[in-house]
């Protein structure tokens, strides 16, 4: 036999050893993408087959034919456009609704008086969904751009602030104590131990808000709109162009996986500390 | 900035930093729940800790030895009397008592540096004496090479010492210690009370020290008050003749024997009355 280089006796160096994790992580990614890339196939795949089974291509329009309303709603623009709207308001709605929900949840989870002032308000705005407010908001603001934004803000607003106020209200008091005891007082405590110790409940919040404030959007946009996704989604569906309607639906699906993605890079970056963060 | 570090650029620990600490007739209830009879866990409990002593406080687990120790952080307002430094009562927390909680209190989202600095930034030092001070202290604590490191990546010991430079870096007058070792490994232990000794011995800070480990508490002190429990009440004082600086062959001496068994047969005492003093059916010791 040859000497065995590769047998599990061998030690390995250093640089191996850091080739190995490497290799590890390169692995995993490459599994993550490759099954996550198959499993759409599939549905696609499965999609298509029933497409071939239907004697109805109206209503399920091939994955040809879907492609082809993609490509046409890009080329005259109007696919471009009303994404570009819907991400303006969405972008706009939910930035606005999640940081007034950081400010107020972290103020009256932490502040005891806030809270005792705050939380009968907003516990009792919290079961009223959204779109309950559409017909006050049309009353108040009249049929516009503003009156879309403030319902996709509301809706942010709403699913946002609930996690925010239970981080704060769920800070380790030995922090604060150890803080204390240092010398940190009021506005310093609320800087630097309970803002850093609730990102992981303000993160669940900002991402639950964010399928709200897509949620939203479809019905914000049948407030007389000319544009935007959901108009996309409502006029496909009245002049029977049911790819236009499936497109659009991939389309709000695409934008709102990629936010989240970023949602998490960003929340894994600021949680780099953290044991409980898988890596 | 690395090289020309004067001496100065440490917080002065000795003598003038320090004082007295005292309780006076300290009586504490907590709440238990609504209808029901407050829970005495401190009944008047008085003694003197005089400026620059290393005091222990030992006694049976949930005597009230952590809740005593909060009142003289101030972060407990106890229901009658009061604790004192600097003969002045004790009625807030502030950075003048620093404290070392039995808990895992190291912050996990700040890397050791920052941990150490956090302290430096809440007394609000200079910007340019932070670094040279918390280089100083994770040096002094074994840490060099770890400043970088986040918590989770430290072990149990380590993340204790992360503890300990935090707090002498924040340059309290008084040191108040809840079992600071409690939880770590004989080996371990035995270093950190090494290293803690040779600090107090050149800045003779006053400290309050508890513990349940008897040998921990003679090595280290120059007096020891043992807690009666249910409710906490202070049984004796006993001050530790053993001469300074002491050494690891300390523990082998008679002296230091004869302390420690003292000791334990106080609280053993302690306990088989407070056992059969509140539970009548408690089944007698067998010698
Ligand atoms: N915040 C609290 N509310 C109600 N009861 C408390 C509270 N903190 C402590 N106690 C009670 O007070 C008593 C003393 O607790 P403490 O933590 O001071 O004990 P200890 O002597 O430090 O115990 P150990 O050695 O186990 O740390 C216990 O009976 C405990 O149940
Ligand atoms: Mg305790």
């Amino acid at each position: 036999m040859s000497p065995n280089r590769t047998g599990p006796d061998r030690t390995r160096t250093e640089a191996e050893v850091v080739r190995g994790f490497r290799r590890a992580v390169r692995r995993r990614r490459q599994w993550q993408w490759s099954l996550g890339v198959a499993a759409i196939a599939v549905v696609v795949l499965v999609y298509w087959v029933l497409t071939l089974t239907s004697d109805n291509p109206a209503l399920l329009p091939p994955p040809g034919e879907i492609l082809q309303g993609f490509v046409d709603g890009v080329r005259d623009g109007s696919l471009v456009d009303a994404t570009l709207a819907s991400l303006r308001r969405v972008a706009i709605g939910y930035g606005i609704g999640c940081a007034v929900a950081v400010v107020v949840g972290s103020l009256r989870g932490w502040f005891r008086f806030v809270g005792y002032i705050l939380d009968p308000i907003v516990d009792a705005l919290r079961p009223v969904p959204a779109l309950a407010y559409i017909p006050l908001v049309i009353l108040w603001f009249g049929i516009g751009e503003s009156a879309r934004i403030l319902v996709i803000g509301v809706a942010s607003f709403l699913s946002c602030i609930v996690s925010v106020t239970a981080g704060m209200r769920r800070v380790p008091p030995v922090y604060v104590d150890a803080a204390r005891t240092m010398g940190a007082r009021r506005t310093r405590i609320f800087l630097t131990i309970a803002l850093p110790s609730s990102v992981p409940f303000i993160f669940a919040g900002l991402r639950v808000a964010l399928g709200a404030a897509w949620g939203t959007l479809v019905a914000a946009e049948l407030i007389a709109a000319q544009t935007g996704l959901g108009y996309l989604l409502q006029a496909g569906q009245e002049f029977f162009h049911t790819e236009i309607v499936i497109v659009a639906l991939i389309v709000i699906g695409v934008i709102g996986f990629l936010m989240d993605a970023l949602l998490q890079a960003v929340e894994s970056w600021l949680l780099r500390w953290s044991p409980e963060t898988r890596r | 900035m690395t090289a020309g570090r004067k001496e100065t650029d440490v917080p002065s620990l000795d003598g003038a930093g320090t004082a007295a600490m005292a309780a006076r007739s300290i009586q504490h209830y907590f709440p238990t729940g609504s209808g029901k009879r407050p829970l005495l866990v401190l009944d008047d409990i008085s003694f003197d800790v005089p400026p620059g002593a290393f005091v222990s406080i030992v006694g049976a687990s949930g005597c009230g030895k952590s809740t005593l120790l909060r009142i003289f952080a101030g972060l407990v307002r106890p229901t009658n009397g009061h604790a004192e430094l600097g003969g002045r009562p004790i009625t807030d927390a502030d950075a003048h008592k620093g404290m070392v909680f039995q808990e895992d209190a190291v912050f996990p989202w700040l890397t050791v540096r920052q941990n150490v600095e956090y302290a430096l930034r809440a007394r609000r030092t200079d910007r340019s004496r932070r670094g040279g001070i918390a280089r100083e202290w994770i040096d002094r604590v074994g840490l060099t090479g770890f400043e970088d490191a986040y918590p989770r990546q430290l072990s149990g010991g380590m993340r204790k010492r992360v503890d300990l430079a935090r707090i002498y870096a924040s340059d309290p007058e008084v040191l108040l210690m809840d079992e600071p070792f409690g939880a770590l490994d004989a080996q371990t232990r035995l270093k950190l009370q090494e290293e803690l000794l040779q600090l107090w011995e050149q800045r003779r800070k006053t400290v309050l020290f508890v513990t349940h480990d008897l040998d921990e508490a003679v090595y280290l002190s120059d007096l020891v008050v043992v807690l009666a429990a249910r409710p906490g009440r202070v049984a004796s004082i006993h001050p530790i003749d053993i001469p300074r600086p002491r050494t690891y062959e300390t523990r082998g001496t008679e002296r230091f024997r004869q302390l420690t068994v003292q000791l334990w047969h106080e609280i053993e005492s302690l306990d088989r009355t407070s056992r059969s003093a509140t539970d009548p059916q408690a089944p007698e010791v067998v010698a």
